[in-house]
């Protein structure tokens, strides 16, 4: 090597490993293919329900077996044909059904808000692709046995955690934004406003997640089996629990924020002494500082852990 | 009878002049470094301990290398790796302090200085060899053209430019060991630590990788290799450092070696017609400490202080008028001083 | 060798020639099995999943004593009783609390007791299936371990046993036995009379985890030997338990759609066909309504059916490329 050096720099070394790091994501076609996949299947069983009986009450039916409630108020209607000797009580069984009528048209709001976004958004699909991809950045590389490369190369070893972190970032945003548009926009007009409502809580609870996921990643040897254990077994307990348990759950204030998106449609939390729910602010600031003390945590960690198991 | 002539140059050598006597085996590394430094030395490991939880790897090792090549020999266990490791900067050091030209070698910036071609051999196996060495060129921080350039250059070095399109995942184990080592060297370190360079590589390509490590130590640059092919490390380099249990058991040259282990006795096979009058002669040398004649043409000889031996028996030879068929030194090598500090045949 | 017969005769003192017979393939099983219960259990993160699946054990074996200890000392009182004293008194209705404990939360040593406790393990079972599933047969192919098992006298179905055989152990660690310990720490507490008329509960708790030892070792090797890595993995069998579920209380219980949709939930039907070896009644179960059981035979059946066809596919392929 006899040219004269041009002098390296440690940040576009840095710049390079963040596009490296996001290409690297591609490499397990797996796991996007498997992320598609499971998107198109939730999508699918929303497009389902949609086409055929539809969000509202008026296709429902009380048990198997039974007519559907827009026939049970057909045959009320054919049952009080309007009549001249008692226009009281037609009019007031009038009145009864085209409220119960109007007012189903409210419900598929919160009905498509409580089973889609939150049952099979929110509560599963979020944050299994979130864990799937943010857990890779490093813990695929440790596994793999390549991250030696990583390690003696001239960047700040704190560096080289933040890159990882900025490289997952995009692809469990866009999955996350991309699954909810898909799955809001298969359950028609109500789901398009769900959207709207919905996509910036989304923004911030994947976030908080990613970097969750991200350090657990970093600490842990199997980190997609811990980021399991804390999203289907503590998440969920935590989540049922009175008091303030929850309040240690990132999806508890993704919550937050879409139940405060969503108070003027009429959709509440069940039970709201029990859920006890933060205001906008709190939970869009909880989020970020969860995800900016996470990220600057895990630096620091990263920077002196020595990865023996991995050499 | 060809004539044989015994040249005496100096105090310190002793040459042979006859075409029926075997000289040992001329190694080819150049002069190890002698000159006086301010500069910090390349590498420092000051008192440096490892421990793996109750097991010690690294135990209160000292070693100062500054250029040429320093081969690491030991037992497996015996914590070559470990040390390598840490010189490196993947692993701290418990005790003690590791400084790549006086910066701590867990630092970033001391990574700039060095390179290192490791003994696991993962890769990004879905890429090119061009296209990983590349990648490593860019994680160095140099932009795209000079990245290029220098992954070219390292490629052309290391003999792998016309094979490198291909991807790693198709590579023999030879050409991954070279691409391992063009990503060592692209970024033109002053250190460069080699783990097991030459394992898995034909003898072909053993010998290329060698004036490969000759050419770079002739650039002023300090390889460390460690390896367990003693026989190539001895026709590499002079200098070595012997690891056991965690500590340097010895460095310097294995001529310094040798004469530094007093306690065990050289050993060598001498040729001729008349073994025994050779040896009831030899037998009254005090640095004699045992013979023996496997055949009735030779005679093994075990002295101690090799010099004062080889003295003696020069002028035994000369004024008796033995003809000498063979004169040959058996455990000069790596192995055997490997064999003497180590226990055991030195087999690693 | 020496052919000193002196020294012959003391090589021999010091070694003698095994003299034994080999056994067959079938010890292999055994041992596969015994190492890859040492591979997980080295690990402290099955530990921890393993401490959480105690924690359940343990709610339920405090619930059951706490209730037949409540209905044998409180007995004849009726009203409110005042426990404690002065400002942390609390006032109680005992029998709502036994009502708590032994119609709510079924802990009252019947057939719901194991079935419910059963089901409320299977969220760590899950979890710890994910892991060996990684473990045991993921990393057999990416560290390339397999070619030293496929090079000894066993088959490649005596290999698929091994890893089945300490996926059971695990299953049963964390589901029968402690049934059977919850069993038997309610005859003690309660009456012995408890073994002999309720002997079919033991029978059912075996059922059970026999059910669920060959069901998830055969759908989880299946799936380790196509996914291998450890994130899709959790991706496709999370999936198939969590996202089953959900979609399946969607369908019935949101939608009001046929209880049939509830198959989709695979932990559900192993819960029917667990249930139907305890012998609960279909009309009693909760969350209702429930499928027949025949149809969750029918379903965990046929999956496991189309699982052993795959892995057979799979090991005939390793034969050709090899």
């Amino acid at each position: 090597m006899n040219s004269t050096p041009r002098a390296p720099s440690p940040v576009r070394a840095w710049f390079f490993l963040i596009g490296f790091a996001m290409r690297r994501q591609l490499r397990v076609r797996q796991l996007v293919i498997l992320a598609v996949g499971m998107l198109v299947v939730a999508t699918g069983l929303v497009v389902f329900v949609t086409q055929t009986i539809g969000w509202g009450m008026m296709e429902r039916v009380m048990r198997p077996g039974m007519p559907t409630n827009a026939e049970v108020l057909d045959y009320v209607e054919v049952s009080f044909p309007p009549n001249p000797g008692s226009a009281m009580v037609s009019t007031l069984v009038g009145g009864i059904l085209d409220t119960v009528r109007v007012s189903d048209a409210t419900f598929i709001f919160p009905q498509l808000s409580r089973w889609v976004v939150f049952a099979v958004f929110v509560g599963f699909l979020m944050p299994l692709w979130t864990l799937s991809f943010a857990t890779s950045a490093i813990g695929a590389e440790r596994e793999s046995r390549s991250f030696i490369w990583m390690t003696t190369r001239p960047l700040p070893r704190s560096a080289v955690y933040l890159a990882h972190f900025f490289a997952v970032l995009p692809w469990c945003l866009g999955l996350n934004l991309i699954g909810l548009f898909a799955l809001c926009a298969a359950g028609g007009p109500s789901g398009q406003e769900a959207f709207r409502r919905y996509w910036e809580a989304t923004v911030f609870g994947t976030i908080a997640f990613t970097a969750l996921f991200h350090f657990i990643g970093a600490i842990f040897r199997r980190p997609a089996v811990v980021a399991l254990l804390y999203s289907f077994f503590f998440e969920t307990l935590a989540g049922d629990m009175p008091g303030t348990l929850k309040r240690l759950s990132i999806s508890f204030y993704t919550r937050c924020m879409m139940y405060d998106e969503a108070r003027k449609w009429g959709f509440e939390p069940e039970r709201p002494e029990v859920f006890q729910s933060v205001g906008l602010e709190t939970a869009r600031w909880v989020l970020i500082g969860t995800a900016v003390v996470l990220t600057a945590f895990g630096m620091w960690w990263f920077a002196r852990s020595e990865y023996k198991d991995d050499l | 009878m060809t004539e044989n002539r015994m040249v005496f140059r100096g105090t310190q050598e002793l040459e042979i002049e006859s075409p029926l006597i075997i000289a040992p085996p001329k190694r080819l590394s150049p002069p190890p470094p002698t000159f006086v430094d301010d500069r910090p030395p390349v590498l420092l490991f000051e008192q440096v301990s490892k421990w793996y939880g109750p097991v010690i790897g690294v135990n209160q090792v000292t070693l100062e290398l500054r250029s040429g090549i320093t081969g690491l020999v030991g037992a497996n266990g015996a914590g070559k790796s470990t040390l390598l490791r840490l010189a490196t900067g993947q692993l701290k050091p418990q005790m003690g302090r590791v400084s790549v030209h006086g910066v701590d070698a867990w630092d970033w910036q001391a990574k700039r200085h060095v390179g290192y071609c490791p003994d696991v051999d993962v890769f990004y196996e879905e890429m090119s060899g061009r296209r990983f060495v590349l990648t490593m060129a860019r994680l160095c921080g140099y932009d795209r053209r000079e990245a290029n350039r220098r992954t070219e250059e390292a490629l052309e070095q290391v003999g792998m430019r016309d094979r490198a399109d291909r991807k790693v995942r198709g590579y023999s184990k030879g050409m991954r060991q070279r691409i391992k080592l063009a990503q060592a060297i692209l970024h033109d370190p002053d250190l460069i630590v080699l783990d097991e360079p030459l394992s898995g590589i034909d003898p072909v390509g053993r010998q290329e990788m060698l004036e490969l490590f000759m050419k770079l130590a002739s650039q002023n640059k300090c390889l460390l290799i460690s390896s367990h092919e003693l026989e190539e490390l001895e026709k590499l380099t002079e200098h070595v450092a012997i690891m056991s249990r965690g500590r340097i058991a010895a460095v310097g040259t294995l001529q310094t070696i040798r004469e530094m282990l007093n306690d065990h006795p050289t050993t060598i096979r001498i040729d001729l017609e008349q073994p025994r009058e050779l040896g009831r002669l030899l037998i009254d040398s005090p640095d004699v400490v045992g013979l023996e004649m496997p055949s009735d043409r030779t005679l093994i000889v075990k002295a101690k202080n090799p010099k004062q031996f080889f003295r003696t028996f020069a002028q035994l030879v000369m004024e008796e008028d033995f003809a000498i068929e063979r004169l040959e030194p058996l455990d000069d090598s790596t192995h055997a001083i490997l064999g003497y500090l180590l226990g055991g045949s030195g087999k690693t | 060798m020496s052919t000193d017969p002196l020294k012959q005769r003391i090589t021999m003192l010091r070694y003698r020639p095994w003299r034994g017979e080999l056994r067959g393939p079938w010890s292999g099983v055994l041992a596969i099995a015994r190492v890859s219960l040492g591979q997980m259990f080295r690990r402290k993160l099955f530990w921890g999943l393993f401490g959480f699946s105690a924690l359940i054990f343990l709610f339920y074996f405090f619930g059951q004593y706490l209730g037949v200890f409540m209905q044998s000392q409180l007995t004849g009182e009726t009203g409110t009783v005042r426990l404690g004293s002065g400002v942390g008194a609390v006032t109680v209705r005992p029998e709502n609390m036994i009502q708590a404990l032994t119609k709510t939360l079924k802990m009252n040593g019947s057939a719901d007791t194991f079935a419910n406790f059963i089901w409320f393990e299977g969220y760590i079972l899950i979890i710890v299936l994910t892991l060996a599933g990684s473990v045991l047969v993921g990393n057999d192919f990416s560290h390339g371990s397999l070619p030293f098992y496929l090079s000894k006298p066993i088959s490649r179905w005596h290999y698929m046993l091994g890893k089945c055989l300490a996926i059971g152990v695990f299953v049963n660690l964390m589901t029968t036995v402690p049934a059977l310990l919850l069993f038997l720490q309610y005859g003690m507490v309660d009456e012995w009379s408890y073994y002999w008329d309720s002997f079919h509960l033991v029978v059912g708790i075996l059922g059970y985890g026999l059910i669920l030892t060959v069901s998830l070792s055969i759908i989880l090797l299946a799936f380790a030997t196509w996914l291998r890595k450890t994130v899709p993995m959790i991706m496709v069998w999370v999936s198939v338990f969590v996202l089953g579920r959900i979609v399946a209380k969607l369908i019935v219980d949101g939608l009001k759609f046929s209880p049939s949709w509830r198959l989709f939930d695979l932990w559900n039907d192993l819960y029917l066909m667990g249930a139907s070896c305890l012998g609960i009644p279909l009309e009693t179960m909760r969350p209702g309504p429930q499928p027949p059981f025949w149809q969750a035979w029918l379903v965990i059946g046929g999956l496991c059916a189309f699982c052993l066809l795959y892995l057979r596919r799979r090991i005939q392929a390793v034969e050709v490329v090899s």
